[in-house]
């Protein structure tokens, strides 16, 4: 076996002219080949030559395309921002848009516009459908109108017993001047306290005036517990009622009996 | 042309100008034009052309130096080449067989170690060794380049590039022209 690869490396020196491997990178990394191979070196000298008049006959050409194409580039992307920008302005506004909408038509449904803007809203509005407040126009359910009277109605019912002189109860100055201002007066409280009864024994709705509806004569069926703290100045203090409201009540009485 | 030259032109042409792409384009299509003549024979100019504009339409997403970039454009003209050898060969049955050639090569040796009479001869070499000495010895890349490009091992190139340049050295027209 050695005998044959030494063989084979005299005949290859002795032939002197067989490129190997590291010879054929030096002659491609364009060193000359060697006295050896002058020919070859010529070869592949022409073959690496600078390009011929005849080679380089399309640069015109060429160079167009590349011109053309950059314009063509140019003008596709200036083409693609502009669509760019339209693809976010546009959503943009809708959705700005709709937002001021939505925000008008609630401030308009809940009655938080100013007057004029308000009154222009549910105009606006009622053509799309929302509902107005129950404070703006015409609304055909009087349900919702008389929300605020019947806490009011009760506690005027109560202040008129007081005032009727139920003796179990005493109406402070506080609440005497309240329902004088009701009443529109002083002198229209028996009358305003009339209306009052009336209009609550009529509507099944108000629960305190039942059990005190046949309270309005003068003196009333004592109760039991506090007959005797009331009907006796008594010397003794009740606990139940301190001597200012005792008071109170013999101050407003003479008035009233007058 | 020098490599320095070369590479600015390259960063030119990248920059939209046309003048460094006129450079660039002289610098290395001749090179790319010889190497389609050994690949795809008489379709070379067409292949050459279609490399090139491809080269214009991508040049904006190739991002390297010029080393990278002779690679990237070897590469788009092998593909060329064979599409349009694959394309004339489907539509022109009957054309004749892409031999090199041989008696233009003599006429062409009488006359002297022209370019196209270097071309035709190392066309002339089975298609591997042909094309491992073009990219090797015309184009000027390196083994690993030409092994990416050819898709073999780099070993497989050095051993393609060295029997190409014995066959070559062997070749009877350079052997008669051993003793001038």
């Amino acid at each position: 076996m050695r005998d044959l690869n030494a063989l084979l490396r005299a005949l290859r020196t002795r032939r002197g002219r067989r490129i190997d491997r590291d010879q054929a990178d030096m002659i491609a990394a364009a060193h000359p080949p060697g006295d050896d191979h002058r020919c070859l070196a010529a070869l592949l000298e022409a073959a690496r030559a600078p390009g011929t008049p005849e080679e380089l006959a399309g640069e015109k050409e060429m160079v167009a395309a590349f011109t053309a194409h950059r314009k063509r580039a140019a003008r596709s992307v200036r083409r693609q921002r502009t669509a760019r920008i339209r693809a976010a302005l546009v959503p943009a506004t809708i959705g700005l848009a709709l937002l001021i909408l939505t925000g008008t038509a609630v401030a308009a449904r809940t009655g938080n516009l100013p007057q004029e803007a308000q009154q222009h809203a549910h105009r606006l509005f009622s053509a799309l459908g929302v509902p107005a407040p129950g404070t703006g126009t015409p609304d055909p359910s009087p349900s919702t109108r008389p929300g605020p009277r019947p806490s009011l109605d009760v506690t005027a019912l109560t202040w008129c017993e007081a005032w009727g002189g139920a003796p179990n109860r005493s109406l402070s100055r506080d609440d005497r001047r309240r329902l004088a201002a009701a009443a529109g007066g002083e002198e229209d409280i028996a009358k305003y306290c009339r209306d009052l009864h009336a209009a609550a024994s009529k509507s099944p709705s108000a629960p305190p005036s039942s059990p005190s509806s046949p309270s309005p004569s003068p003196t009333g069926s004592p109760s039991p517990s506090t007959s005797p703290s009331s009907s006796a100045p008594s010397p003794i203090p009740s606990p139940t009622s301190s001597p200012t409201p005792s008071f109170t009540l013999e101050d407003d009485q003479p008035r009233h009996g007058s | 042309m020098p490599e320095e030259e070369l590479a600015a032109a390259l960063r030119a042409a990248q920059d939209g100008d046309a003048a460094g792409f006129a450079t660039l384009w002289r610098g290395l299509h001749p090179n790319v034009l010889r190497y389609l003549r050994v690949l795809a024979g008489e379709h070379a100019e067409d292949a050459a052309s279609e490399t090139w504009l491809h080269v214009i339409r991508d040049l904006h997403r190739f991002s390297g130096d010029l080393g990278s970039f002779r690679g990237w454009l070897f590469r788009i003209a092998r593909h060329r080449g064979i599409d349009e050898k694959r394309r004339s060969s489907r539509t022109r049955e009957t054309a004749e067989p892409p031999t090199a050639a041989a008696p233009d090569a003599e006429a062409e040796a009488a006359e002297g170690a022209s370019t196209a009479w270097a071309v035709s001869v190392i066309a002339g070499l089975p298609v591997d060794q042909a094309e491992a000495v073009m990219l090797r010895v015309v184009a000027g890349l390196d083994v690993a380049t030409t092994a990416d490009i050819l898709g073999k091992r780099p070993g497989a190139v050095r051993i393609a590039t060295m029997r190409g340049l014995r066959r070559l050295a062997a070749h009877p027209q350079i052997s008669t022209r051993q003793g001038v």
